[in-house]
């Protein structure tokens, strides 16, 4: 059952020629993972902000065609009351922290304030959430004082905790360090493993390779490839394009144009490549595999 | 020109120490990453190579000078500074009054300003966006115009702080492309990074910080290699070491063409 | 802010208010980092008082120039959380709040502006 339906979508921004997005056609069933990839002004963000209703509620200009998540037509509703099916995080965890609230815990109620929650309900929905999260010991500390990751969790609980239907994700891990990433790739999986339907658009392509159910190519406005991971990543077309691919997909495509990889599939994730290779080292050895 | 740090310690007015005692010394046309977790030190060291930082104890010499004697606008003609955010930085009205702002800064008279402003412009795929106001450029292109800025500049030495963080595969090719004319043209570049494989993609020394001190310093494939070292300043390896440690590789390989070169052996 | 949009100020306002408090010290950190990468470009903030004033454009510019990019982000956030939200809003904290606390909010506020502007002149 499809909980995202594009169709036809295209979108000029105000006081620009090129649509950002064209003729998008999307769907997305209730639960899967759907990872999005292309270079930067490609339209992931445009095609973020669509499916959260931004576009074209908050930013204006010109869209056609059908937008549908959850059930509802984005032409026929209301920005706030959006938000509530689709939640959105984005790359700067600064600019989330609403600046209203003066510890962690209240920051993540602000939305549930904002939308009358009761106070009860409010308290525990927090609490759950945080513990979710994994972020319960940052309750009292100020969100000026946390790391990137810490802010950028934070950031995603204060959605979570609003209860959507849809989670969109744009570029959540690009600012991070290290550690913030695998602390933020750790949330959106542990969403991601309880069934909630993740847009996510990532640069990192060797994460998505294993946990996403389906990858989209992006460039210029435009959707080139819609697939499982392993077809998509390792494409020909991606490396026409001037795509980021995973070094593993990249020696192995060297390696079969010198004859030493034989196989059809191309690996994404380390555990294909060493799959892949070790034959080959083997034969080259001069051992049997 | 050479960068010499004698026993370096640093501590902010607010804090614990930052610097615990760096000695090192980054030779002429030397390529060097500086790696580890956030708080190790990394932006604090080199902020200390252009003046914007005094050492609590301890010499830093950039060439014959001794930075304490320099302020940082004189150090300015000798290292170059690419901070994270471009938008920390672009205020022109348009890119080619942007990059010359740097040049002009630092004496360089009108025509010297010209070609170095046009010469930059060229590395950095800039030429055709001369009369473009830099904030009418989208992010990608913003970041080549605060590349560029530093670039015309002309310094013997050029810093960049995190420079791939937020960019996609081309723009990191490009950025590549930069560096490595900068390499042969006999500049030094030093680099912070958390990106383990664009650093071992284009940089011959590593040097791994943790806790205010080198952990490690030295070839590339000799700090990379070491797995449990750099997981205690919480650094992965390079993808294709991790690979070729996997399938049993005795030598360290950082890049495709070591990779490769060491499979077929 | 609890309290004050209780009092019946419109929420909108009492949010810049309270986010401004809480963002000046964040935006003094970015004006220093701004003066760091304009004096890594041989800007000379050391010398006469005529090349002061000129040397505010490179300092003020990115400030305002990369605040309008944070500020629509920010508002983007906020309405993803329902700020415009038509709900009557509920209350996480039951607040006691005495006119001599608005009143020192005020004077705060005043002083942290004039703060970051002295800090950009001055440095």
């Amino acid at each position: 059952m499809a909980i995202v339906n594009l169709q036809n979508v295209t979108y000029t921004y105000p006081l620009t020629k090129t649509p950002a997005l064209q003729n998008i056609n999307m769907q997305v069933n209730e639960g899967e993972f759907v990872a999005v990839i292309g270079p930067n002004g490609a339209g992931k963000s445009t095609l973020c902000y669509t499916l959260a209703g931004f576009v074209p509620h908050f930013f204006k200009g010109v869209i056609t065609g059908t937008v549908e998540v959850v059930g509802q037509e984005s032409s026929k509703s209301n920005l706030h009351e959006w938000v509530l099916n689709v939640g959105l995080a984005f790359q700067n965890p600064f600019n989330q922290i609403s600046g209203a609230k003066y510890t962690v815990f209240d920051e993540i109620a602000f939305g549930l304030e904002n939308t009358g929650v009761p106070r009860e309900e409010m308290i525990s929905r927090v609490e759950d959430t945080m513990k979710l999260t994994g972020i319960s010991d940052l309750a009292d500390r100020s969100p000026y004082s946390l790391s990137g990751g810490q802010q950028q969790r934070v950031a995603l609980t204060s959605i979570l905790v609003m209860q959507p239907k849809v989670l969109v994700l744009d570029e959540p891990t690009s600012q991070m360090d290290p550690i913030g990433t695998r602390e933020v790739f750790g949330v959106i999986r542990t969403m991601a493993e309880k069934g909630m339907t993740v847009v996510l658009v990532e640069h990192k392509v060797e994460w998505i390779a294993n946990f996403a159910d389906r990858v989209i190519a992006i460039q210029d406005g435009q959707i080139l490839l819609d697939g499982k991971p392993g077809d998509v990543l390792t494409s020909d077309l991606l490396v026409e394009k001037g795509f980021g691919i995973s070094r593993y997909t990249s020696v192995a495509r060297r390696a079969k144009a010198l004859g030493l990889w034989k196989r059809e599939k191309l690996p994404v994730t380390l555990d294909e490549a060493v799959e892949g290779f070790d034959p080959i080292l083997q034969r080259e050895k001069g051992v049997k595999p | 020109m050479k960068i010499e740090i004698q026993d370096l310690h640093f501590t902010y007015p607010t804090g614990p120490e930052a610097l615990r005692g760096i000695s090192l010394t980054i030779d002429s046309g030397e390529q060097v990453a500086i790696v580890g977790q956030n708080g190790a030190g990394k932006t604090t060291l080199v902020k200390h190579f252009n003046g914007l930082l005094q050492p609590t104890s301890g010499l830093i010499r950039v060439g014959d000078w001794n930075t304490k004697e320099h302020s940082v606008a004189k150090l300015a003609k000798h290292v170059g500074y690419v901070f994270q955010n471009p938008d920390e930085q672009l205020f022109s009205k348009n890119v080619g009054t942007e990059v010359a702002f740097g040049p002009k800064n630092l004496g360089f008279n009108g025509d010297q300003v010209q070609a170095l402003v046009k010469d930059a412009l060229a590395l950095t795929d800039l030429s055709d966006k001369t009369e473009t106001n830099p904030y009418d450029l989208s992010p990608t292109w913003r970041k080549m115009v605060a590349l560029a800025s530093i670039i015309s500049m002309d310094t013997d030495i050029v810093i960049f702080d995190e420079p791939t963080t937020g960019q996609d595969a081309m723009n990191v090719a490009r950025i590549a492309n930069v560096i490595k004319t900068l390499r042969e043209r006999g500049k030094t570049v030093i680099t912070i990074t958390h990106d383990i494989d664009f650093c071992a993609e284009n940089f011959d020394r590593v040097i791994a910080l943790s806790q205010g001190k080198i952990l490690l310093d030295g070839k590339a494939n000799d700090v990379l290699g070491q797995e449990q070292v750099l997981a205690t300043t919480y650094v992965d390896p390079p993808q294709l070491t991790r690979l070729g440690k996997r399938l049993g590789f005795k030598e360290t390989v950082k890049n495709e063409v070591e990779f490769l070169t060491t499979l077929k052996k | 802010m609890t309290d004050l949009t209780r009092r019946g100020l419109p929420p909108q306002f009492s949010y810049v208010l309270i986010s401004t408090l809480q963002i000046i010290p964040q935006m003094q950190a970015k004006a220093q980092t701004i003066l760091s990468a304009q004096r890594s470009r041989g800007l000379d903030t050391q010398s006469s008082f005529i090349k002061r004033v000129s040397s505010l454009i490179p300092l003020v510019g990115p400030l305002v120039f990369g605040s309008l990019v944070e500020v629509e982000e920010r508002a983007i956030a906020i309405e993803a959380r329902g700020f415009t939200s038509t709900h009557v809003k509920t209350f996480l904290h039951e607040v006691n709040d005495t006119s001599a606390d608005q009143a020192i909010r005020w004077v705060l506020i005043i002083i942290v502006v004039l703060t970051l502007v002295s800090r950009i002149w001055l440095s």
